[in-house]
């Protein structure tokens, strides 16, 4: 009688470990790759956002640069909507290199995502713009309704916290009003009314403007200039993958370069890929609250900031931010 | 197979009640213990695989991490509101489901168009999965509770409409026409015969309801927090997810499956001084 009972434990014991082994060894599978061995990867997938914000990568993309500096690797391109699906992505091990604001990428640092910034893509001026002829300023926002933007850890969340602690004294006053959405999401759920206000990037808050709309914050008069998005990635991709690194940094500089001195040039590379035409695509890319640099600037600030508030645990070090490339010599 | 052999031969030798009180199997010990130990195996297995495979804890937390998000959660009171905020929504959708099912039901029995109303709007509404509704709804009610309540509504009228109807429909025909001999109709002959004839529809009507009710909360809270932003279960997975925070993701998970059991416990507690004590449904 015994033996049956040991039988029918034992056998539901294997049974239920192996199910159980095998679902967690696929989903936990990915995340593993390239921790001991150093094998230079055959297959990148490089991760962007909608927007100008992106505009060097998509300007890679459309020119091929990265396929041809890297002939013997699979690069795959991806658009997706916040740089948290891109986190998720990189700590999944689906994505190997991800671009966006500074605001996932600390928290992902904070949290224990080992990974650097590469190069800075741009420095951009971020708006909270308002349809409602009646809000003018943070303290009529206040319950006024929904605030978008990509998600509540992102750059945007951030400067529109530095805005509520400025205006109205506590960080965390408008917090309930934020929902995420895609920037062109944002963009229609203004227009449409659905929402108070959206705190997005270029192209979208021009249109906004366009459509009427009025700006109520200016992350430049909070944060000074800034970096807008960097692309970054694990540290152990790159200490296996120097050139692609190497390759990376190159084809942004270049990228950057074309966006700052032939920008009539990149404007129509860019309309092709974002469906603008390439007068409006170029007006962007030559206001005055852009610019396509490569050294990343304002993390600290940033980074000090949302320790302040508790976004974040710890101010990292410098030297944990940034990868020691050509484009970080002066990165702060 | 074997094994069941052996036993049958050896048990020819005794007599029928030492077998009986010998044989200690997994099937004899009582439901608690039996799932218990199961959920123990599970959950030393979880602990075993964190701690073994040296898997990147962002990904997949260690039950002892999450317990302490559960505990943590509950006491600094974050997770607790958001368990409060999901349920009163979900309740307050429910009660407007139940009241608007009741009535399109109880038409549907008194009257020939209202029955072929509710057959219509079951047989189209009732196949769409609720939260395909929600942009809709947003649409039309913004960005906010109305929005969830409308669609969650819609989530659990269906099945109770459906479940009622069906139990009023297959009331004993006897029983009916005892009501009628002593002359109930129309609201009292719903009320006194037909809603206690049907009651073991209505509670699984119910059970259905909240069940798609539930599920249908949670997905609706991951597509956006609720506005006023204090939002609730499916908000705090995903607000966890965005900070990285990946115990809490767990601890959310455990906390919607503890309150599923909970309430499937409440309804079987109702059965059974109910339904089952009155015969009319065998106990499970």
């Amino acid at each position: 009688m015994m033996s049956l009972t040991k039988n029918v434990r034992t056998s539901l014991a294997v049974g239920t470990t192996a199910v159980m082994a095998m679902a967690l060894a696929s989903c936990g599978g990915g995340g593993g790759s390239a921790s001991g061995d150093c094998e230079p990867a055959t297959k990148v997938a490089i991760a962007y956002q909608p927007g100008l914000g992106y505009a060097s990568l998509l300007i890679a993309k459309q020119e091929k640069t990265v396929e041809k500096a890297l002939p013997d690797v699979d690069v795959t391109w991806q658009e997706m909507n916040s740089g948290s699906a891109i986190r998720d992505g990189i700590v999944g091990g689906n994505l190997q290199v991800g671009a966006g604001g500074i605001g996932p990428f600390l928290v992902g640092l904070d949290a224990g995502v080992d990974w650097k910034v590469l190069s800075g893509l741009n420095n951009m001026s971020l708006y909270l713009n308002t349809m409602d002829s009646s809000i003018t300023n943070l303290e009529d926002l206040e319950g006024a309704g929904s605030i978008a933007m990509p998600a509540p850890d992102s750059i945007q969340a951030v400067v529109l916290r530095k805005g509520a602690e400025e205006e109205l004294g506590d960080a965390k006053a408008l917090d309930s009003q934020i929902v995420s959405m895609g920037h062109p999401d944002g963009v229609q759920a203004l227009i449409g009314g659905q929402i108070a206000a959206h705190l997005t990037s270029p192209p979208f808050q021009a249109q906004e403007i366009d459509e009427g709309a009025t700006k109520l914050l200016d992350s430049y008069q909070l944060f000074d200039e800034h970096t807008f998005n960097s692309i970054f990635t694990k540290t152990d991709f790159a200490e296996c993958n120097p050139k692609v690194v190497e390759e990376l940094v190159t084809v942004v500089a270049d990228a950057n370069a074309m966006l700052t001195d032939e920008p009539a040039q990149a404007a129509k590379v860019l309309s092709e890929e974002m469906g603008i035409p390439a007068a409006e695509v170029e007006e962007q890319v030559t206001s005055e609250d852009v610019a396509f640099v490569n050294t990343p600037t304002g993390f600290a600030t940033f980074a000090e900031f949302m320790e302040s508030i508790g976004m974040i645990q710890e101010v990292p070090e410098t030297g944990d931010m940034f990868f020691d490339t050509e484009a970080t010599a002066d990165a702060s | 197979m074997t094994t069941l052999q052996r036993d049958q031969d050896l048990s020819v030798p005794r007599d029928d009640g030492k077998v009986r009180t010998s044989r200690k199997t997994w099937g004899s010990l009582p439901t608690g213990p039996r799932r218990a130990l199961l959920l123990l195996a599970l959950v030393a297995i979880w602990q075993a695989y964190v701690s073994i495979s040296g898997v990147n804890p962002l990904l997949i937390s260690s039950p002892w991490d999450v317990a302490k998000a559960l505990v943590e959660g509950f006491v600094e009171g974050r997770l607790l509101d958001a368990t409060l905020i999901t349920l009163r929504i979900l309740l307050l959708s429910m009660l407007i489901g139940m009241v608007i099912a009741a009535v399109m039901t109880t038409l549907a029995t008194w009257t020939r168009i209202g029955e072929d109303i509710l057959v219509l709007l079951t047989s189209i509404l009732n196949p769409l999965p609720s939260i395909a509704i929600l942009p809709l709804a947003i649409l039309w009610f913004g960005l906010n509770t109305t929005a969830l309540t409308v669609v969650i509504a819609n989530a659990v009228i269906w099945p109770i409409a459906i479940n009622v109807s069906m139990g009023f429909r297959t009331v004993n025909p006897t029983l009916l026409a005892v009501g009628r001999n002593i002359g109930l109709s129309g609201w009292r002959l719903v009320r006194d015969v037909l809603v206690p004839a049907a009651l073991p529809h209505t509670i699984s009507g119910l059970k259905t309801g909240w069940a798609f009710g539930w599920r249908t909360i949670i997905a609706a809270e991951l597509v956006f927090g609720v506005a006023g932003g204090k939002g609730g279960l499916g908000f705090f997975i995903n607000d966890a997810r965005y900070f990285l925070r990946t115990p809490e993701i767990f601890a959310g998970l455990v906390t919607i499956a503890l309150i599923g059991i909970a309430l499937d416990l409440v309804f079987s507690y109702v059965e059974k001084k109910t339904v089952v004590k009155w015969g009319m449904k065998s106990g499970t």
